[in-house]
């Protein structure tokens, strides 16, 4: 039992520890230094390894630092291979993560998890998925949030300069019920066995809910979420990046349930979320000189205004997962000009 | 107290740092240590090559043309050499900076919207 002396001592660092500009504005567990050890083991290297520099700044991720982060957020120990694996994804030169931690837009990465791991760290793919109540998704997404922070620098309002931010930013992270998916999981999709683990992160903007209780056909049901997709308010009809659909189990069922495959669904969404070109010139990132847009593809017919512009230039670009619990209710996840990586878990069973 | 992050001042977080380590915690910031260093300021402009870099947000170019025009005009510098980036969210490539660096002695672009 802890002495009256060590709460004393804890109470005392949570207070400064938001003086020290160590929170997200939510209390934070001390990183005590036997506490943070225990991490450290779990991930098997020195804690002075640097394990990458973070931007925007560039501060010094090691082993320790990481594990007093993920303490802070209220992990265990055993989640710290997401995190590091998550890490490593970030740092992918395509998922631009300097830009998107300074940028005015509101994305953040999101992680989704896929394989055994889910089951092993009881990490929520059900009902409530992007919402609250599960340890595992909170804090695995909030320890990112916080290296992100404390040790890239993106400070909110200083070098982080989102004009809205959004409560992802806070903790984001989900799993792919594939339990309940008709079709093969993203890790698989991406080139992963089943029974290994990952972690794929995506720049994105909180969950557009796409509401739809009524549908029997493929057909209804995409075009609903294509309308979603289209909206001029996002940054995809402007720069054709890649976007996800996050499908319910009772919805992805319903497209299943007529043989549309993964990419049957993605080639109708790219075939019908879709603006008029005169519709799109009313602006959106660049204005209304579509002229001048060099993020839309050459076979893109700017001389007419009556066209259906797509939002992606190939059906690829738009990633679908399977996720939450039992409704009909699904989500479109809009990006920024990022790309999402992939990276495998590596926990002592999977090495 | 103030206990907002982004408005912290310096003073407060460093005395409260302080007394985080003595109480034994693992600090999980890092921040560099300021080892870049800024390039010498130039005495004049006159005689001077800009160099102007668009990072292609609306109308980003227009503020361009007109600083570059007022370069020539006021400071007498020379013409521009003017580029741009594909794309405004991602960082210039090492082949245009390289650019910048060669055709030019001062650079002016644009960060935000």
């Amino acid at each position: 039992m802890m002495s009256s002396g060590m709460t004393r001592d804890a109470i005392e660092a949570i207070e400064l520890m938001y003086q020290a500009g160590w929170t997200d504005g939510l209390p934070v567990v001390p990183p005590y230094p036997e506490i943070v050890d225990q991490f450290v083991r779990v991930v098997g290297r020195p804690p002075e390894d640097v394990v990458a520099c973070i931007p925007p700044l560039g501060g010094k991720a090691t082993v320790a630092k990481v594990a007093a982060n993920a303490v802070m957020a209220g992990c265990r120990p055993e989640y710290m291979p997401v995190i590091m694996a998550a890490i490593d994804a970030m740092l992918d030169d395509k998922f631009n993560l300097g830009g998107m931690q300074c940028s005015t837009h509101l994305s953040t990465p999101l992680l989704i998890i896929n394989g055994p791991i889910r089951n092993e760290l009881g990490i929520n793919c059900g009902a409530n998925v992007f919402g609250q109540g599960w340890r595992a998704n909170a804090t695995i997404g909030r320890a990112v949030k916080l290296i992100l922070v404390n040790i890239g620098g993106a400070v909110p309002g200083v070098t982080d300069k989102a004009t809205l931010g959004h409560p992802g930013k806070y903790t984001y992270c989900i799993g792919e019920n594939e339990e309940e998916s008709p079709w093969e999981p993203l890790h698989v999709e991406r080139g992963f066995d089943r029974d290994e683990s990952t972690v794929t992160v995506y720049g994105s903007e909180a969950p557009h809910n796409i509401n739809n209780q009524m549908v029997d056909n493929p057909f209804d049901l995409l075009t609903t979420i294509g309308s979603m997709m289209a909206n001029l308010g996002s940054n995809h009809p402007y720069l054709m990046g890649e976007s996800f659909v996050a499908l319910c189990p009772e919805h992805a069922e319903v497209c299943a349930g007529k043989r549309f495959r993964k990419a049957d669904v993605k080639q109708y969404l790219f075939d019908n979320a879709r603006n008029e070109h005169r519709r799109l010139k009313m602006g959106g990132i660049y204005g209304p000189d579509t002229a001048k847009y060099n993020t839309w593809p050459h076979w893109i017919d700017r001389a007419r205004d009556d066209i259906m512009v797509p939002v992606c230039r190939r059906p690829e670009d738009i990633s679908v997962i399977v996720t939450g619990g039992p409704g009909r209710h699904s989500a479109y996840l809009p990006g920024w000009s990022s790309r999402s990586a992939t990276r495998k878990i590596q926990t002592s069973r999977s090495d | 107290m103030q206990t907002d992050a982004s408005t912290q001042t310096d003073g407060v977080k460093a005395v409260a740092a302080r007394r985080l380590a003595e109480l034994g915690l693992v600090d999980p910031t890092d921040q560099p240590s300021g080892t870049q260093t800024a390039a010498a300021r130039l005495s004049s402009l006159a005689g001077k090559r800009p160099g102007l870099l668009d990072n292609r947000k609306g109308n980003g170019d227009r503020l361009l043309d007109r600083i570059g025009q007022l370069l020539v005009e006021r400071y007498g510098t020379l013409e521009p050499y003017r580029t741009t980036k594909f794309i405004y969210a991602r960082r210039a490539g090492d082949e245009i900076i390289d650019e910048l660096a060669k055709q030019c002695d001062f650079v002016v672009t644009a960060v935000g919207d």
